[in-house]
């Protein structure tokens, strides 16, 4: 997945450990944790042979600098961007919307677009940490080509802070070769088996939302719940299962390629690219529930090349733009001018596009869920016990 | 002083026909010696003559590439240092820092199994310490230490042993000349005192004739000649040992009869000298004559060498006088402080005769 | 320019540093430590000592640090001073040269790219795969104890190697000789003579490792699989994804006291161990 590209050292660094990760593109991958990745990104554009130079010099400056995810991206547009406006773009990639949050309340990262997702927007219009967007400097922009699902978010009190990039879902991948050739269907099965015949083969997230979430929708609880009861139950169950566990990583698709692992709770792009590399692995929806979610284009209070920032979301919300975007990170688009760019086969693969009644019990993470202290210091406990 | 070592004395160590490499380095080659019980012995040699090489294959750090090495009888070529009674001062004492004085001289003890109780090893370590000189210093840290006390203290330490055979690798260098003087002394009393064999590398000529029984002298590796301070002195076997033990005038040439008793020499400037010649001369009849400053007599007539002389220091006992003469170049003449009463004394720039009794003058092998 | 003004001038640059990266940062964490967390995350002005009475449900990352800082820094130890002792002692000065540079070579490298080696050689295909050819099956290495154990001692040995490298290379190999010739066997030489006089480097060696262990948070993180959890994973995750900043603070002052308390244990049992060599001498 990671394509050959030279402009952010970052790639050169993946390509590295590709051998052996085998392109893992893990949305929250663990190396953002480290930051390693930041500084790979900000040392390749300090170098100067590694920065094309532009066809010509914009009115937007030189550059633009992105928040976002790993491998979240084609490359290419990016090149396409920077011949197109003399503007480089400088990619920082993040292992959590945790992370992201503590960096900008921290102050000063000199971002000027960033990948927020949708529960965040709220907390971030609240701390007055995000801009309010211009539409009519995103004239590639169309509202009511969105399913609101996916765009509803970005607006707060009826005004537009952030636009879809992609939404996706949070379900689990199983190989199935490990289970008589059957995939699992439930939360329930998910952590029940991973007590019984895949001990020792199980992942869980390295993020509470996610982690918790779907310890809560064992039970039936809500996704979202705060409920102190329900939480106490969530943790019981965690507890229990941890000596079980494989391991506690949002890093998984490295351990499921190789055989190590064999369950893991799973981003359904993650889901995609494992099936189509190893048809025995399955990405399945749980039952009782799970997460949809959404991410969205922003640009933070201060960024220092605003300009730069609304000529790039600009460019990204072009159709054929964000087409080759979702061919590279395997997430389905909510915008329907895309949508219809897609190949027949992509329109109606069921882990990008799953049936309605499969969709229905999920929720959208809440603002809440988030920032919950209770959440937060049940996950630590998790970790650490 | 050779006199308090009896000649027939048994042999303690020997090293029969050693040779040392050290990769394409010939270290010590075919080396054949006898230390005797309680002699006190040197080698003696500039530096890299394999003096060095020859004690440390005694201490056990090396072994002979080929040849013998034997302590009381036995050959011990492959025994390991800490199995051989004998033991070593080190050229820079090579004490233990993080150990006091005691420990440091308690410490060859402290290896002997069965162990020794405690109290018995502080009691001698305390007596050892009254033997060099420094009762009471049993707790002083090493790096309190002057040189001088530093050097009692490596001497104690390896003493205390009784050890057959005490090397000593050049334990006087780090001394300064006074002190030099006096550890000589002691160190020759010491000697006496235990009896034990002392076996000295120096490179300090000087050093080695005030201390030894025998001396041993080397060079490029090989034995040139064993001997008592006073054979090596009268009866050098080389113009190496006749240089490198004493002051000498020499003056080449040939050899022009060899007939008799004495060998006629032709010196350069075709003068004749008649010699006692020593060892055996190379065939080619390329020598030197070798004669001490102090068995040249200055004359203002008579048959000799006619020199002028180019400068006079005056000794007290002696008178050095530095001549001149027109062929041979300048040498050295020492006048006893008699003849200059009787004869006067020369002054520079006055012209003189030299002369010397034939058996005064030794025919020697010109390397 | 007088020589107060010279020395001044001398300590500027690290005096300023000190202050800025160091005093005032430990100042602000140690204000933290007493306020509260924000709603939203980060930290309110508090005076409160509910973040420390707090402290004891992160007991099983401090736990861990204290157990398997300890144990790496010991294993570090017992695998690195035969090393050094070979380099300095030992080799030939053609090897040596040799020896030193693949000792540092892995520094040339990301402790990231190397650890992530290690999760291959731990992982199923990797040292588990080799031994099930020899029949020993079932065996679980990656995201265990045992597998950030082997990574920190990996990562760290050659901080531990080098300073007792020095202190061996620096040792007067004639106080070994002297050591022999006074009759003591190669081992007693060894525990007696060059043992003791390696203290230095040795003490230098472990208190780096120990101190940079105390704080290690990726390699338990990404050989321990998240299970195995430091003190250091638990500030990562305080300050990044709860952002409790307030008890965040509260655990890191706790970090520094800790490493504080234990770094002066470790000097005066050092600088006793010193002022008695002649026990250590007399063994």
């Amino acid at each position: 997945m990671t394509r050959d590209n030279d402009y952010i050292s970052k790639q050169k660094f993946m390509q590295e450990l590709e051998s052996y990760r085998k392109g893992s593109v893990t949305r929250r991958h663990f190396l953002n944790v480290t930051g390693l990745g930041a500084a790979a990104a900000v040392m390749g554009a300090a170098v100067p042979g590694l920065r094309p130079s532009p066809a010509f010099a914009g009115d937007i400056g030189d550059r633009v600098i992105v928040a976002t995810w790993p491998n979240y991206h084609d490359p290419e547009n990016f090149e396409a961007f920077t011949e197109a406006t003399g503007a480089h773009v400088q990619v920082n990639v993040f292992g959590s919307n945790e992370e992201m949050l503590a960096k900008l309340q921290a102050g000063a990262t000199g971002w000027d677009v960033y990948v927020p997702t949708n529960y965040t927007i709220s907390t971030y219009v609240e701390e007055g940490l995000i801009e309010p967007l211009d539409t009519s400097k995103l004239p590639n922009y169309d509202g009511s080509a969105f399913d609101a699902r996916y765009a509803e978010a970005g607006s707060v009190d009826g005004t537009l802070y952030a636009v879809p990039k992609n939404w996706g879902s949070t379900g689990m991948a199983v190989n199935t070769k490990h289970n008589d050739g059957k995939p699992i269907s439930s939360w329930k099965e998910f952590f029940d088996i991973a007590r019984d015949k895949f001990t020792g083969r199980a992942m869980v997230h390295d993020y509470q939302l996610t982690t918790i979430g779907s310890a809560l929708n064992y039970y039936g609880y809500s996704f979202n719940s705060v409920d102190e009861n329900e939480l106490a139950d969530a943790e019981k169950l965690l507890i229990d299962v941890k000596p079980h566990l494989f391991a506690i990583t949002s890093d998984y698709q490295p351990s499921m390629r190789n055989g190590d692992a064999w369950l893991t709770i799973c981003w359904s792009g993650d889901g995609k690219q494992l099936n189509t590399d190893m048809p025995e692995i399955h990405y399945v929806l749980g039952r009782e529930g799970g997460e949809i979610w959404s991410d969205y284009y922003a640009i933070p209070k201060g960024a220092p090349h605003k300009d730069a920032a609304y000529a790039l979301i600009n460019f990204l919300m072009d159709p054929q733009v964000n087409a080759k975007e979702v061919l590279a990170h395997g997430y389905p688009t909510a915008d329907a001018r895309t949508f219809d760019l897609l190949p027949e086969a992509l329109k109606n693969d069921p882990i990008l596009f799953p049936a309605q009644e499969l969709l229905t019990p999920l929720e959208f993470g809440a603002a809440a869920t988030l920032t919950d202290p209770n959440r937060a210091e049940l996950m630590a406990r998790f970790k650490s016990a | 002083m050779g006199a308090c070592t009896p000649a027939d004395s048994k042999t303690i160590a020997e090293l029969r026909g050693v040779t040392k490499r050290f990769g394409d380095v010939l270290a010590a080659s075919d080396l054949n010696l006898s230390i005797r019980e309680g002699e006190f012995l040197s080698f003696l040699g500039p530096s890299g003559c394999g003096k060095t090489t020859a004690l440390r294959m005694l201490a056990g750090f090396e072994a002979p590439t080929e040849g013998d090495v034997l302590l009381d009888g036995d050959v011990v070529n492959d025994l390991e240092a800490h199995h051989r009674p004998v033991n070593m001062v080190f050229q820079q004492y090579a004490l233990f820092p993080h150990m006091t004085v005691a420990q440091n001289i308690g410490y060859g003890l402290r290896q002997r199994r069965p162990r020794l109780p405690k109290e018995q090893i502080a009691d001698k370590v305390s007596k050892t310490l009254e033997v060099v000189q420094l009762g009471g210093f049993e707790d002083r840290k090493i790096w309190e230490m002057s040189g001088g006390q530093q050097q009692r203290v490596a001497l104690a330490r390896a003493i205390i042993n009784e050890p057959k055979l005490l090397l000593l690798d050049e334990p006087m260098a780090a001394l300064d000349r006074k002190l030099r003087k006096e550890m000589q002394i002691e160190l020759q009393d010491l000697q006496r005192q235990l009896g034990i064999t002392f076996v000295l590398v120096t490179h300090d000529q000087e050093e080695a004739l005030s201390m030894s029984d025998r001396i041993c002298i080397m060079r490029d590796g090989r034995i040139v000649q064993v001997g008592s301070p006073q054979e090596l002195y009268d009866r050098p076997n080389s113009r190496y040992v006749a240089d490198f033990v004493g002051t000498s005038n020499f003056f080449d040439g040939k050899v022009a009869d060899q007939s008799g008793e004495l060998t006629t020499v032709c010196l350069n400037n075709g003068l004749h000298v008649r010699g006692t010649p020593v060892g055996e001369l190379i065939s080619s009849g390329e020598v030197t004559i070798s004669v001490r400053p102090e068995q040249m007599t200055l004359h203002r007539q008579g048959d000799g060498l006619a020199v002028e002389v180019r400068n006079r220091i005056f000794l007290g006992e002696h008178t050095e006088y530095l001549v001149n003469h027109e062929a041979l170049g300048d040498f050295l003449v020492l006048s006893p402080r008699q003849s200059e009463l009787t004869e006067g004394a020369f002054g520079v720039g006055d012209k003189a005769i030299v002369s010397w009794e034939d058996s005064a003058a030794l025919v020697l092998d010109r390397n | 320019m007088t020589r107060r003004t010279r020395n001044w001038l001398l300590l500027a640059p690290a005096g300023t540093w000190f202050l800025v990266m160091l005093i005032i940062p430990l100042t602000v964490v140690f204000i933290f430590s007493f306020g509260e967390r924000a709603p939203a995350g980060g930290v309110v002005p508090a005076f409160t000592f509910e973040q420390y009475a707090n402290l004891p449900a992160r007991w099983a990352a401090f736990k861990n640090t204290m157990t398997l800082a300890p144990i790496g820094t010991l294993s570090a130890l017992l695998i690195a001073y035969p090393l050094a002792y070979y380099l300095a002692v030992k080799s030939s000065p053609k090897w040596k040269t040799i020896l030193l540079v693949l000792v540092i070579v892995p520094f040339w490298t990301s402790i990231l790219i190397r650890s992530y080696a290690w999760i291959f050689l731990l992982g199923g295909r990797g040292i588990p795969a080799l031994l099930e050819l020899v029949g020993i099956e079932g065996v679980r290495l990656i995201n265990t104890p045992f597998a950030v154990l082997v990574g920190i001692i990996y990562g760290y040995l050659p901080l531990m190697v080098f300073p007792i490298y020095v202190s061996l290379d620096k040792l007067d190999k004639r106080l070994l000789e002297a050591s022999s010739d006074l009759g003591a066997k190669p081992w007693r030489t060894f525990l007696q003579i060059t043992l003791p006089l390696s203290i230095p480097g040795i003490a230098t060696g472990c208190m780096l490792v120990f101190i940079l262990l105390m704080g290690e948070y990726l390699i338990p993180a990404l050989l321990g699989g998240g299970k195995v959890f430091f003190v250091g994973n638990a500030l990562v995750d305080l300050f990044l994804q709860s952002r409790n900043w307030a008890y965040g603070s509260a655990v890191a002052v706790t970090l520094v006291v800790v490493m504080l308390i234990t770094v002066t244990v470790y000097m005066r049992l050092i600088n006793r161990l010193g002022a008695s060599r002649e026990d250590v001498s007399i063994m």
